[in-house]
């Protein structure tokens, strides 16, 4: 008897999945099957709300809807208003270039985007467009605390440091004649963090970043990277670099053309090496999602930037 | 009441209808393998309208972001390299340790313990590429700091932590072929009262160098799609490889980029072609092994 | 030459022993480190703290996980179970047989980095599922589709001839036989083909990247939304740095636990078949 059970449930199994495959099929051959898009579009905006983009942005919005989903449950309990229905908030991470893609093709209801938005991306994301800025993130330049230049000089201009990316400048004794022989090893981002751009656009102009240099996958590893190396330079994020120096100073941030990074610089603009972090969309709010960005940028919001190391870019009401 | 031809015209019918529907899914396991071919070139070629092939697979510039330097550049000769340089090099390690491992296996061990070990070697096939990489960026990479090595990640790392992934498959391979051998000389060299282990490294092992050479062939090719683990430890430098240097695999350029790139572009499209040369490469390695074996084995 | 059989004959310890060294090395180290943040509350409760993943618990990574491996063993399995069927009882032609084999033996080949671009380009975007678990499910499901077809199609060749024969002497069709004899006698090794491939897509993070796998969602509730997974958990915990190590370890401890169950079940309900079969 067992056996036939087992025999006719792997039948069943098989009769059902053929359907399946054969629905797959059918919506292959007709791509455009307007309906079933509408459908879907429909099942995504309807309790759920998905954030696509920025490797910056993504802990701090986890770690928000988490919270919130914790805190409610539901979304009837954030205001009685709204339909009983679970709270499902989507986070993933990609880049800040995915992000915007993601909204225009409708899979992200948000995009995180951690540098400005380009014109021609506005555009692109239509008249609807708008964006909420969270924090701003500014890269240092930082050297490790036993390299002597940290107690030699406090500043670097721009060309300076771009020559020693451009790997133009190769050894210590290059930029100052009293410092070492050694080699300067450079560390950056990996292509696919917003930084590499930003540091590109504020330092390096047309130059490229040496080949040599090596990518790290997120600015703690990066900052990691500086502090195990004593002839390290990178572009550490401030938020990296203030959690590295929490127990004990292993990073230097040197001045950018006689400017330090502070949280009064960067929010002024007078430290150039910043970035937004922010996220956009091209669409309509709805109501439930006006009450999770009503969220991100509560006291809670503004704790979890600073406690991420970015400076929140508004004040809590 | 059904006549007995009814019945067996029923039974027929129902036979008919389960061929058929074993038979679609068999077309649809084909199609399935079509379409992933036929999507991957789709959305390859558009690469080549604005990069010829030959810049593409020949030099060695991946700047994908425009207005940086010459404007955006993609040759893939350092991570095709890279790719192909990691994955010798493990099946180099996998193999000195792995073809011992079979010989242990094969000419050791007892029919119950062979029971126990080869479930138990099975075990690293199950650890997920990840936990490799994890493990790999805690002891492996620390190791190489502490030896001088910068920053440790480096290809060497990369290359021991994918020797130990193709371990699984190198040394069930190679055992089945080694037992096969063994039992169709030893028995003989036995009665002529030749040493045993002189049999097996004169006869059993030569015997099989054929099959062994094709299973880690076979192995490179598993080297080569690997992701996780390797991007994990390699450094992710767009450099030529070199033992203790970082370097970037084709997977690993996809998986890092495939975040950043935005639909639609040369960089979106390039990353396709990257895939597709890497899909190419494995084809290759597989009809070849293939048709080596018509011919040879 | 007695001294050659001396260096192969060290050549066989040393391997094997180096081989079982590495295994009891990864899974000490990991259960080792790892064990210490297990508790009742890390695999019952969301993630949270300001990275998250600091505090909390990897709860919803784990159901995700769960959705993710059955999707794809759904998908996965059937077709090649089916496929291996035909395969050995009604492909006729050599020929046709060999291009089958060819076939399977180049999805095998296809590195899963790739499954993961072809999902995305055909169900994420141009079919407009989006990131979601039927997406990544998908491209799961062709990765362990070879891995099963291969052992079940083994299993049905090993079957012995004279069983088969006698059922169809019996009067009974094909089917009547595959039904009732052919797969319930192949139970074990579909079982473990199952079971063990249901692992291999479990770990796999390549093709779910971008197809479906988030950095955070509450416990799945539709095909069609996207999921926490394990395997994507672990690796955002590590590139995060090194603030969350400790959830790190626990996340691959739950992992390896479930290899290592699976495969000892595996191991064991297939000897005790056999057995059974011997008698």
């Amino acid at each position: 008897m067992r056996k036939k059970s087992l025999a006719l449930f792997l039948t069943a199994a098989m009769a059902i999945s053929l359907f399946v495959g054969c629905g797959q099929d059918k919506s292959t051959s007709s791509k455009d099957d307007s309906k079933k898009t509408e459908e879907a579009a429909q099942a995504k905006s309807d309790s759920a709300i998905m954030f696509c983009g920025s490797t910056s942005l993504y802990p701090i919005m986890s770690s928000l809807a988490s919270s919130f989903t914790e805190q409610y449950e539901t979304w009837n309990n954030v205001d009685a208003s709204l339909p009983e229905k679970n709270i499902s908030i989507y986070v993933a991470p990609g880049g800040s270039g995915v992000g915007i893609s993601a909204v225009e093709g409708g899979t992200a209801d948000f995009g995180m985007v951690a540098r400005t938005v380009k014109d021609e991306e506005k555009q692109a994301l239509g008249d609807g467009y708008q964006e909420f800025v969270v924090a701003k993130d500014a890269l240092t330049v930082s050297v490790n605390a036993k390299n002597p230049i940290a107690d030699k000089m406090d500043s670097l201009d721009t060309e300076t440091i771009r020559k020693i990316f451009a790997g133009e400048i190769t050894k210590w004794s290059e930029v100052d004649s009293s410092l070492s022989d050694e080699t300067i090893n450079v560390y950056i981002r990996d292509l696919s963090g917003g930084a590499y751009e930003v540091f590109q656009k504020a330092i390096m102009g047309d130059s490229v970043i040496t080949a040599s240099a090596t990518q790290s996958a997120s600015m703690t590893e990066l900052a990691t990277n500086v502090a195990g190396d004593e002839n390290g330079i990178g572009y550490v994020g401030f938020g990296a670099y203030n959690m590295a120096n929490q127990n004990e100073k292993t990073l230097v941030a040197m001045k950018v053309d006689g400017v330090e990074a502070t949280e009064e610089t960067i929010l002024s603009g007078d430290y150039t090496v910043q970035r937004p972090v922010l996220f956009c969309t091209g669409k309509e709010i709805t109501d439930i999602q006006q009450k999770f960005i009503d969220y991100i940028f509560s006291e809670t919001g503004y704790k979890v930037v600073e406690e991420n190391g970015y400076i929140p870019a508004f004040t809590v009401k | 009441m059904h006549s007995a031809r009814e019945i067996l015209n029923m039974k027929k019918t129902g036979n008919r209808i389960f061929r058929f529907i074993l038979g679609s899914f068999t077309l649809l396991t084909s199609l399935a393998l079509a379409f992933v071919i036929i999507f991957i070139v789709k959305e390859a070629l558009p690469t080549f309208q604005n990069v010829s092939l030959k810049e593409f697979l020949l030099t060695g510039d991946w700047m994908p972001i425009s207005g940086i330097g010459n404007g955006p550049r993609f040759g893939i000769l350092n991570f095709l390299a890279a790719t192909i340089f990691v994955s010798f090099l493990a099946i180099l390690i996998a193999g000195v340790v792995g073809i011992g491992a079979a010989l242990f296996l094969s000419c050791v061990a007892t029919d119950r313990m062979r029971g126990v070990l080869y479930p138990f070697i099975d075990l690293l096939a199950g650890i997920p590429s990840v936990v490799y990489g994890f493990v790999g960026l805690t002891v492996l990479v620390k190791l190489f700091l502490k030896a001088g090595v910068r920053t440790g990640s480096c290809v060497l790392a990369a290359a021991i932590l994918l020797a130990v992934m193709l371990l699984p498959y190198l040394v069930s391979a190679v055992s089945e072929t080694l037992l096969k051998n063994k039992d169709a000389y030893l028995k003989a060299a036995d009665a002529l009262g030749v040493d045993s282990w002189y049999t097996i490294c004169g006869i059993v092992l030569p015997a099989s160098f054929k099959n062994i050479l094709a299973a880690m062939i076979l192995a490179i090719g598993r080297a080569m799609g690997e992701t996780m683990a390797v991007m994990m430890v390699i450094g992710n430098a767009n450099l030529f490889p070199t033992l203790l240097g970082k370097s970037e695999t084709i997977a690993a350029v996809i998986a890092l980029e495939m975040g950043t790139a935005v639909n639609g572009s040369t960089h979106f499209h390039a990353l396709y072609a990257a895939g597709l040369v890497l899909i190419i490469v494995l084809m290759g390695i597989n009809f070849g092994i293939n048709a080596l074996r018509k011919r040879f084995i | 030459m007695h001294f050659r059989s001396f260096i192969i004959r060290l050549w066989a310890y040393v391997g094997m022993g180096l081989v079982a060294g590495v295994i009891v090395f990864l899974f000490g180290y990991i259960f080792y480190k790892g064990g210490a943040c297990i508790s009742w509350e890390f695999l019952t409760q969301a993630p949270a703290g300001a990275m998250l993943g600091q505090e909390g618990g990897i709860f919803p990574a784990i159901t995700g996980s769960l959705a993710f491996t059955l999707t794809a063993v759904v998908i996965g399995a059937v077709p090649a179970i089916a496929t291996a069927l035909w395969i050995v009882f009604f492909c006729h032609s050599k020929r046709l047989e060999e291009i089958l084999h060819i076939v399977i033996q180049c999805i095998a080949g296809v590195p899963s980095i790739v499954l993961g671009l072809f999902a995305y380009s055909l169900f994420v975007r141009d079919l407009q599922f989006g990131r979601c678990i039927l997406s990544s499910g998908i491209a799961l499901g062709i990765m362990v589709l070879p891995f099963i077809e291969v052992r079940a199609e083994k299993a049905f060749r090993e079957l012995p001839q004279q069983m088969i024969h006698a059922v169809y002497a019996l009067g009974c069709t094909k089917t009547h036989a595959m039904l009732t004899v052919v797969l319930p006698a192949c139970r074990a090794e579909l079982f473990s083909g199952i079971i063990l491939g249901g692992c291999y897509a479990m770990g796999a993070t390549a093709p779910m990247i971008f197809t479906g796998a988030v950095a955070y969602a509450s416990n799945p509730t539709s095909i069609l939304k996207p999921a926490m997974a394990l395997p994507l958990h672990l690796y955002l915990l590590v590139a995060q740095g090194t603030a969350s190590l400790g959830i790190a370890y626990g996340t691959a401890f739950v992992m390896m636990a479930v290899i290592l169950i699976s495969n000892m079940l595996v191991t064991i309900y297939a000897r005790r078949r056999q057995r059974a079969w011997k008698q």
